[in-house]
């Protein structure tokens, strides 16, 4: 482990005490976890508008298959379960391990991905697509963006892989590994969110708009979910 | 990557062109934004005399219809995204790290990123102009006049996607004023130590992290419809454009007190310097400005009252938006309190900060009367909306900025503005500003639609629009003269001194103009108001400690270096969002170009990400350039200063006041809880600086 | 480096409670999976809170765990769940506004909807209404001229084709182009549905089009106000809302349409 040494003399986190203990870095990502809690929250909250108001099909229960998304589903989750071995190598300092753990995060991560293509050409195949009814724009407006994280998520991880193979990768570094983890646990909470509503609750909606069975069915929705 | 880092080196030096265009130091950046937004304020500026102009005399030739809509509908995206909020960034760059006892802000490339993508949006914004395309749909863009069979040009286009880059930019300022804010204060700035303008600073920027996102949804939905056929805002697809009002809204309320916050925060400081009184209810102050800034996600709805919400939902928001009055007029009554009893020094950013206070309650006045949605239906898109708009952001937000201007312009030049011109340029405002916008509500309440291109002399509305337009030529006037100070003052020799108010912030115990590290060594804050307690301690003590601490040879201290990477990664950025103007129509790669600029941030992020450290000091601090604790080297720092007289240490004055019996931390003259004088044995001369 | 893993085991769960915490993740979502099996229960609404509150609990999990909020400064915790709280009130009140809104707005929009004018390239297509029953004129000429509901009797002459193409678009504003249908704002009496009250009153324009600008024809007069609508306005022409007619609204149109145009509007005397 040569370059450590020739690294630094600290670990970045102790290197320079803050007001609050925290690392300038981690709470940089916090705040943007927290603002993109908007982002998607309003991307949800349109499709939640727009629920049951779509004037044409192929509706939700037409077209969503929940079996297939179940599987990427458990996909990313054993994603985030690399990623959390990932960084645990990397703060034990097993190098093998750590490109070994990152690469398979990104690995499921792109399986994740393919898993949505798969489904975005299914559905376009069945005659959904993004300008067909407000279910297709909903739909794949919050699903793509999701996926663009996802993907944004994948080079992230590569490139730390990269790095880790040159050597660069180890304890005193431990906290580049911990924001891609933020990051990519953030991505995979949003998926158990989106899964939660479009799949397993919207994903047997009916119906053409003005369908008056739809409103209380939202209203109870909506309280149940509070 | 790295080889390409590792052949660049990373810029050096201290002048020239270059210096400027890969500096990361906070005071320059802020200097930037300062002046870019300045040359925005003079654009908007022109475009609403075109609008006055127009307006001036019924039945107007002057500028065609579309022509006016371009030109409102810029007037105020100009005049809040590219002037107001970047002034404020302007102050948030140059005083916060000041007055909180840092070198630097926490991720200073970032901050460098930040101007240059408000730059670059600005510059994408106005580039409509360039093709004929310039957006039309007003600041606020309702649906589905947006969509793309009723403005078929690609004027939303521009707009939606300025808006994007800006957006970028607010937020990335945003998240670094947060850490720096959280996590950079000087040992003993507790949070309740803070000045009000960095608790103002810190209030607004969560807003903007929370509230950007919102409108980055809205915006995108809006592009999709446009562009890709997405029903959001489609009636005929089932789309709802109330959609987009309730999105604008949610993100455009806070945005609100985004752009008053910050000039809130400046008033706060101005009003006790030139009162010579701490703040009246410091802690009541901060409160309110926090429960403000919680309490502008409750009332967005406000601006839809006439859209027919449903009585439900417009009385919710009828109450919460009244209720919200009150945090602001707590803030008001405690200016007053500030100055009741204080000695007032009339200088001009006193009077400016008057100003703001005085023209700040009639704006808040006629919000109030929309807030009654009876009323507001009388008032919704009238003129008196206008005045009522002008009045917070123009006399609230922009004399607030003035007021900085003149309060900060000595520490960042050493050289005080020319008082007299001050004045003139204040009173040239103050009487503009009144009789360019004070007419409106009349016109408004007399039913002139705002947005109208010209009008009917039969309607009766001539005269007032008259004086209208004859008051924005008071402010053009008011301008010059602001501009001819500046050109003045910054050609004197430096006449200001380090202190030349007798300032209570930590900004002022340093050199003017500071040296590039601000802090040699960096300071243990020892109240709220911390260099007014030295200053008291030290005249009680008989000694002067009006000397800045002395100038230390720079590349001693360890600061972040410059880089030409943030402007790289902010090119990428412009690319990205200006290819989407470009539409092939091909099959599958409709819009090419932003994969360019993807590419181009993408090099820009990883060459950042690995950019070596500058030669002199590359002693193998790795991670140096992240520039974070730049503020924390006091074994390097104090070992090159000389040694100050240790006044830092040990006496802490404990008195009770005359008046109320509060215990008192330090020495002031006047008791910061009820104002009373305090009779301090200690404190016989005080120091008029 | 010997002692780091020792600083960071007390702030991260052990391999053991990442293994339980993934198997448990498993597990809830197989439940989820398990509720929704059952036909009759798919979309039922008493899912929606047991589902709600199982993706709640994966959500803490992983935040807590994998995210180790658990092991972490306070403040991160409040960081972070302060913005989660405000995006799900974002939610909240946006599904609540739209729902509380009785009469719906919808219902109302439905009922009073005007006519898809434009062409939409996507939208349009599978909305728009049947055309409105108007004459059109066929290929082998003279007949449909004789279905208009003509304004006076002088209507049928040679150029009555192009009259009727020109009331086509001024009601519906759909010739070989797009334009806003004149109607919306024009009145010409005894023309159904031409009843507009915010532009000047078409009736007569056709016996006073020549006499509205010295020198200039009413063929002329007419164009210049159908393309370039505020570029010349007659004494005496009353608006009730002055400077509304943008030339945006008429930019769509042919040369052909615009000719049709004319004739229909000299035809109105």
């Amino acid at each position: 482990m040569a370059h450590h040494t020739e690294i630094s003399h600290h670990a970045p986190e102790e290197e320079h005490p803050t007001t609050t203990g925290i690392n300038n870095r981690k709470l940089l990502m916090w705040v943007f976890l927290s603002s993109d809690c908007l982002f998607f929250g309003s991307l949800i909250a349109t499709y939640m508008v727009y629920r049951g108001q779509s004037l044409v099909g192929p509706y939700p229960v037409d077209i969503i298959d929940v079996p297939i998304t179940t599987i990427s589903t458990f996909v990313l989750l054993c994603s985030s379960f690399a990623m959390v071995r990932a960084l645990a190598a990397t703060n034990e300092d097993r190098q093998g391990a750590i490109i070994f753990w990152l690469l398979m995060t990104a690995f499921l991560g792109a399986i994740f991905i393919g898993f949505q293509v798969y489904e975005f050409n299914l559905f376009k195949t069945e005659g959904l697509r993004i300008d067909t009814n407000l279910f297709g724009t909903t739909f794949f407006t919050l699903t793509g963006f999701h996926g663009a994280h996802v993907t944004l998520g994948i080079v992230w991880l590569l490139g730390l892989a990269w790095v880790a193979k040159k050597g660069r990768v180890g304890p005193k570094t431990a906290l580049d590994v911990e924001l891609a983890g933020l990051y990519w646990h953030f991505v995979d909470i949003v998926w158990i969110v989106i899964f939660t509503l479009l799949y397993l609750i919207g994903g047997f909606d009916t119906g053409p708009a003005g369908d008056p069975s739809l409103v209380p069915h939202s209203i109870t929705g909506f309280l149940g979910l509070i | 990557m790295a080889t390409l880092t590792d052949v660049i080196d990373r810029p050096s030096g201290e002048s020239g062109l270059w210096s400027w265009i890969t500096t990361v130091d906070h005071k320059r950046i802020g200097v930037l934004y300062g002046v870019t937004a300045f040359i925005f304020l003079l654009l908007g500026g022109i475009e609403a005399g075109i609008i006055r102009l127009q307006l001036s005399v019924p039945d107007s030739t002057l500028v065609s219809a579309d022509t006016f809509n371009q030109m409102f509908t810029m007037h105020g995206t100009t005049m809040i995204f590219l002037v107001i909020m970047p002034l404020s960034a302007s102050f948030f760059n140059f005083v916060i790290p000041l007055a909180i006892g840092a070198r630097d802000v926490a991720f200073p490339r970032l901050n460098a990123f930040s101007y240059w993508v408000f730059l670059f949006g600005g510059l994408l914004l106005n580039a409509s102009f360039l093709t004929n395309q310039a957006p039309d749909a007003g600041w606020f863009s309702y649906a589905n006049l947006t969509e793309k069979p009723f403005s078929a040009n690609q004027g939303l286009d521009y707009w939606a996607l300025g808006l994007q880059v800006l957006g970028v930019s607010s937020l990335a300022a945003a998240f670094n004023f947060i850490v720096t804010i959280v996590n950079m204060r000087a040992p003993g700035m507790s949070l309740m130590r803070m000045p009000l303008f960095v608790w103002m600073t810190l209030v607004t920027s969560i807003l903007l992290v929370l509230a950007f996102p919102v409108i980055t949804v809205g915006l995108i939905e809006l592009t999709f419809d446009r562009n890709f056929g997405t029903n959001f805002f489609v009636p005929e697809g089932g789309g709802d454009p109330i959609l987009w009002q309730h999105l604008f809204w949610v993100f455009g309320h806070p945005e609100v007190y985004i752009l008053i916050l910050p000039a809130m925060g400046i008033v706060s400081e101005v009003l006790p310097t030139f009162s010579r009184k701490p703040l009246f209810g410091y802690p009541v102050v901060v409160f309110s400005g926090v429960v403000i800034g919680i309490m502008g996600w409750a009332v967005w709805s406000h601006h839809m009252f006439t859209v027919g919400l449903g009585p439900v939902a417009v009385t919710v928001f009828m109450i919460t938006t009244m209720l919200i009055a009150v945090p602001t007029g707590v803030k008001i009554f405690n200016w007053i309190g500030t100055l009741w009893g204080g000695q007032i020094d009339l200088k001009t950013a006193m009077l400016f900060a008057l100003g703001f206070v005085a023209l700040f309650i009639v704006g808040g006045l006629s919000g109030v009367s929309h807030a009654v949605a009876p009323s507001d239906n009388q008032q919704q898109d009238t003129y008196y909306i206008v005045a009522h708009i002008h009045y917070v952001l123009f006399g609230g937000a922009l004399f607030g900025i003035f007021a900085g201007v003149y309060y900060w312009f000595p520490k960042l030049t050493g050289k005080l503005f020319h008082e007299g011109l001050g004045k003139l340029h204040f009173w040239l405002y103050f009487i503009g500003m009144n009789v360019t916008f004070f007419p409106m509500h009349y016109l408004g309440l007399n039913g002139m639609p705002r947005r109208i291109y010209t009008y009917a002399s039969e309607f009766g509305w001539d005269g007032l629009n008259l004086l209208a337009s004859l008051g924005y030529l008071v402010l053009f006037v008011g301008t010059l003269i602001f501009m001819v100070n500046i050109l003045i003052s910054l050609r004197k020799e430096p006449d200001a001194g380090h202190d030349p108010w007798d300032a209570p912030g930590l900004e002022w115990s340093i050199a003017s103009p500071p040296p590039s590290y601000n802090f040699a060594k960096i300071p243990e804050v020892e109240g709220l108001d911390h260099y007014w307690i030295v200053k008291r301690r030290a005249a009680a003590e008989g000694r002067p400690v009006t000397e800045p601490e002395a100038y230390v040879d720079p590349s001693t201290i360890h600061m972040p270096d410059p880089s030409y990477w943030p402007l790289v990664t902010a090119i990428g950025v412009l690319v990205l969002a200006a290819g989407m103007l470009f539409d092939t129509g091909w099959d599958y790669i409709r819009f090419p170009i932003p994969f360019i600029g993807g590419i181009i941030c993408f090099i820009g992020i990883i060459a950042w990400a690995n950019e070596p450290p500058a030669k002199e000091h590359a002693g193998g601090d790795h991670h140096a350039e992240d520039g974070h604790g730049m503020a924390h080297h006091p074994a390097t720092a104090t070992a090159a200063v000389m040694e100050r007289p240790a006044g830092a240490a040990g006496v802490t004055v404990r008195l009770l006041c005359s008046n109320c019996g509060n215990q008192l931390s330090s020495s002031f003259r006047f008791c910061p809880y009820c104002g009373g004088a305090v009779e301090s044995p200690a404190d016989p001369d005080h120091q008029e600086g | 480096m010997s002692s780091d893993p020792g600083v960071h085991e007390s702030r991260h769960p052990t391999l053991k409670q990442y293994v339980g915490i993934a198997i448990f993740l498993f597990v809830v979502t197989l439940i989820e999976f398990v509720i929704i099996l059952p036909v009759d229960f798919r979309g039922a609404g008493w899912t929606i809170a047991p589902l709600a509150i199982l993706s709640a609990i994966k959500f803490a999990a992983v935040i807590f765990f994998y995210m180790h909020l658990k092991f972490d400064n306070r403040l991160l915790t409040w960081v972070f769940l302060g913005g989660l709280a405000l995006g799900f009130a974002v939610v909240f009140a946006l599904v609540a506004l739209f729902l509380s809104w009785t009469p719906s707005p919808r219902s109302y929009a439905a009922e009073h909807a005007q006519p898809c004018t434009f062409d939409h390239e996507y939208v349009c297509a599978q909305y728009k209404p049947a055309p409105t029953p108007l004459p059109t004129p066929t290929p082998e000429g003279g007949a449909a001229p004789t279905q208009v509901p003509a304004p006076d009797d002088a209507s049928v002459n040679d150029s009555g084709e192009l009259v009727a193409v020109g009331q086509q678009i001024f009601l519906t504003g759909q010739g070989e182009g797009t334009a806003t249908g004149c109607y919306t704002c024009h009145t010409i009496a005894g023309l159904e549905g031409a009843a507009g009250l915010l532009g000047p009153d078409l009736t007569n324009i056709g016996a006073e089009a020549g006499n509205r600008q010295p020198g200039v024809t009413a063929d002329d007069y007419l164009r210049q106000s159908i393309t370039e609508p505020e570029g010349f306005v007659a004494e005496g022409v009353e608006r009730a809302v002055p400077g509304l007619m943008l030339m945006a609204l008429t930019s769509g149109l042919t040369e052909n349409d615009v000719d049709a145009l004319v004739a229909f509007l000299k035809e109105q005397q």
